[in-house]
């Protein structure tokens, strides 16, 4: 009998798997709340023109519509905002906005205002999964911190699975509920491997950057941060302007002249009406990763130069491509449910894991019960939050008072009544009240 | 010569002295290796000879080594590990029996009053298992660019990347460990040098070339 030496020593399968379980067991509350809003925050286009239903949707915005817009706004915030942004229709979301982060309104194809931007439940789910609903910079760190917890459980968990990629498709279906939640854990994991370890690595860049900026920015740009944005994603050119209206169209002509494949996306007026104003065109570029290309112009709509995010430094393009990477914006519609099934996955690994480890305990406790409403809880607070969000109702206090009211009520009744049963037929009924309160709400659902 | 470089040298030596020392790399021979750390440190520290930096960096590679010496080997571990796990089990078969006689569902009894001090050293250990990785892999990326001297794009964006990656594998490590405090030790040592260097590195490079001149 042949014994094949196993890559990795007992002793070390044996602490990778210790270090799996404690990191899991301090984190995999919140690592779950930030895989499901993930993966449902996917569809954030989709949601957000469900919302407003009734926003005129068009694939063209006339560049010669720009500059009333732009002088409408400044009228009606009644001030004139250091940057300006009107955000064009794409084929995921054909609507265009104008806003300068702060107040915003939808656009009419004719260039006259439409509704303001009123989105809040998937306002909401958004908040919830790029900084959990705390304070921005905080929250986003606390998230980022996620992509390192997750990047960590995939290395203590590959290590501890000497037999990981052997038992590919290896399910115990008839065994024990321990051993298939294992099993299923195990596959899960295996089967999405690479998209985990992307997911990870961009979402720690992504939540992180303001403090690997910071750290950037202390040890070698004497904490100036703005310098050191610029060594990484480039700097504004120096600029001489009257501070008077700026000639769109041809911009736009000039955008086609040099990069004829580019789409536009957005564009932004930095410090409208000074000797610094500068016109920026954003446009995504085909077959790149990149979030896009930045083109600058004159007041006349002369091409000045681009920042060379889709051909500069490969750092550049690199940490630039994270983004469309991690939200799963890029190529087309089909993505967007695949990453969906792929986050549910990665949700549902979590939820394997904690179960395998309340199978190993000898008894079972109120905390038992807390996961099970955690669980629950935060798919079907967030249905209640939608249906509420359609009646015009808070959806953030809904949301929390939901998850809290569940949580609380399986902690203190989960053994007095089969929760799991209850929790599953509430989430079933509420999902297809929302379908048909969506249905009402939109009148036909557009896509 | 860059200063940066010759910490950068000794930083990567302490990995893979440590990996030799938690039996991961052992066709290392310990002996040569000490001795070829301190020759490579007498050699670098005669380099930048009249500069007060030359003898702080001797400094430090002597107590690395005499850190690496005082800390208890693998060996002493395992046999610490074996005894406490043997004396572990006894205590969950014990456990295992009470449990026996027990419901399935326990009611918790939490008193707040005894809870509060151990929620908050669980809290402070949480933080420490947290950040001291963090700080070890900030360290570690800043190295890169300071030893290199170039801050554009490709170095600066790698070296994130580099925080982000090492930050994750050094707290699956120190949670792989039995003896978490002494990994936690050894990652503030390694941070408290990799800063020192790149401390050094952006305030004393101009003066060391002064001197030079």
């Amino acid at each position: 009998m042949s014994h094949k030496k196993s890559l990795l020593a007992p002793s070390t399968v044996k602490s990778s798997l210790k270090s799996h379980s404690y990191i899991a067991l301090w984190f995999s509350a919140l690592l779950y709340l930030i895989c499901i809003s993930g993966a449902i925050v996917v569809f954030f286009e989709e949601f957000e023109r469900l919302e407003q239903p009734h926003i005129e949707e068009y694939s063209h915005f006339p560049a010669g519509n720009i500059q009333p817009a732009m002088d409408e706004y400044i009228q009606r915030i009644g001030k004139t905002p250091i940057a300006s942004y009107i955000v064009l229709p794409t084929e995921g979301f054909p609507r265009t906005h104008i806003t300068d982060g702060i107040d915003e309104w939808y656009l009419n194809q004719d260039g006259s205002f439409s509704d303001a931007v009123a989105t809040p439940w998937t306002g909401l789910l958004k908040e919830l999964h790029t900084n959990l609903h705390l304070p921005h910079i905080i929250g986003m760190t606390l998230v980022g911190f996620f992509g390192i917890v997750l990047f960590s459980l995939i290395i203590s968990g590959v290590l501890s699975h000497p037999k990981l990629f052997k038992d590919l498709f290896f399910l115990r279906r008839n065994r024990s509920a321990r051993l298939k939640q294992t099993d299923w854990h195990n596959r899960l994991s295996v089967w999405g491997l690479p998209f985990h370890l992307m997911i990870a690595i961009t979402g720690a860049f992504i939540g992180l950057s303001s403090v690997l900026l910071t750290i950037t920015a202390l040890g070698f740009f004497n904490n100036d941060t703005e310098a050191a944005l610029e060594a990484i994603y480039g700097g504004d050119p120096k600029i001489q302007s009257t501070g008077g209206k700026i000639n769109y169209s041809e911009a736009f002509r000039q955008l086609k002249q040099q990069a004829p494949s580019a789409k536009p996306i957005y564009l932004v007026v930095h410090n409208m009406g000074t000797e610094k104003q500068l016109l920026e065109i954003a446009a995504t570029l085909p077959e790149r990763l990149i979030y896009s290309e930045m083109y600058r112009f004159n007041d006349d709509g002369q091409f000045i130069d681009k920042q060379g995010m889709s051909d500069g430094p490969v750092g550049r393009q690199v940490s630039y491509s994270t983004y469309r990477l991690h939200f799963g914006h890029f190529d087309g519609f089909w993505v967007k449910p695949v990453y969906f099934v792929m986050g549910l996955m990665l949700s549902l690994m979590a939820v394997y894991g904690m179960n395998i480890w309340f199978a190993r305990r000898p008894h079972r406790d109120w905390i038992n019960n807390a996961w099970q409403g955690w669980v629950w809880g935060i798919p079907i607070a967030l249905i209640v939050s939608a249906i509420a969000s359609l009646l015009s109702l808070n959806a953030y206090v809904i949301f929390y008072l939901s998850l809290i009211s569940l949580l609380i009520i399986n902690i203190l009744f989960g053994e007095r009544f089969n929760s799991l049963k209850v929790m599953r037929q509430l989430l079933i009924t509420l999902l297809i009240t929302l379908v048909i309160g969506i249905t009402l709400h939109t009148g036909i659902i557009r896509f | 010569m860059s200063i940066s470089a010759p910490l950068l040298i000794s930083i990567i030596a302490v990995f893979l002295w440590f990996l030799r020392w938690h039996g991961y790399f052992k066709p290392l021979n310990l002996k040569a290796f000490s001795a070829l750390f301190l020759l490579l440190a007498l050699f670098l520290w005669a380099q930048i000879k009249g500069s007060e930096f030359g003898f702080i960096y001797f400094s430090v590679s002597l107590s690395i080594i005499g850190l690496l010496h005082l800390v208890p080997s693998k060996h002493s571990f395992k046999n610490l590990i074996s005894s406490r796990n043997k004396g572990k089990e006894i205590t969950v078969k014990r456990k295992t029996k009470r449990e026996e006689k027990s419901p399935d569902y326990q009611v918790s009894k939490l008193n707040l009053i005894n809870i509060a001090p151990l929620l908050l050293k669980f809290i402070f250990n949480l933080l420490m298992m947290i950040l001291i990785p963090f700080l070890t892999a900030a360290s570690i990326s800043l190295l890169l660019p300071t030893a290199l001297g170039i801050t554009e794009a490709n170095t600066l964006v790698l070296s994130l990347f580099v925080l982000t990656i090492s930050w994750s594998l050094l707290l699956t490590w120190v949670y792989m460990k039995q003896q978490c405090a002494i990994a936690l030790a050894l990652l503030s040592f390694t941070s408290i040098i990799s800063f020192s260097t790149v401390y050094f590195a952006t305030n004393f490079n101009s003066v060391i070339d002064t001197i030079k001149l």
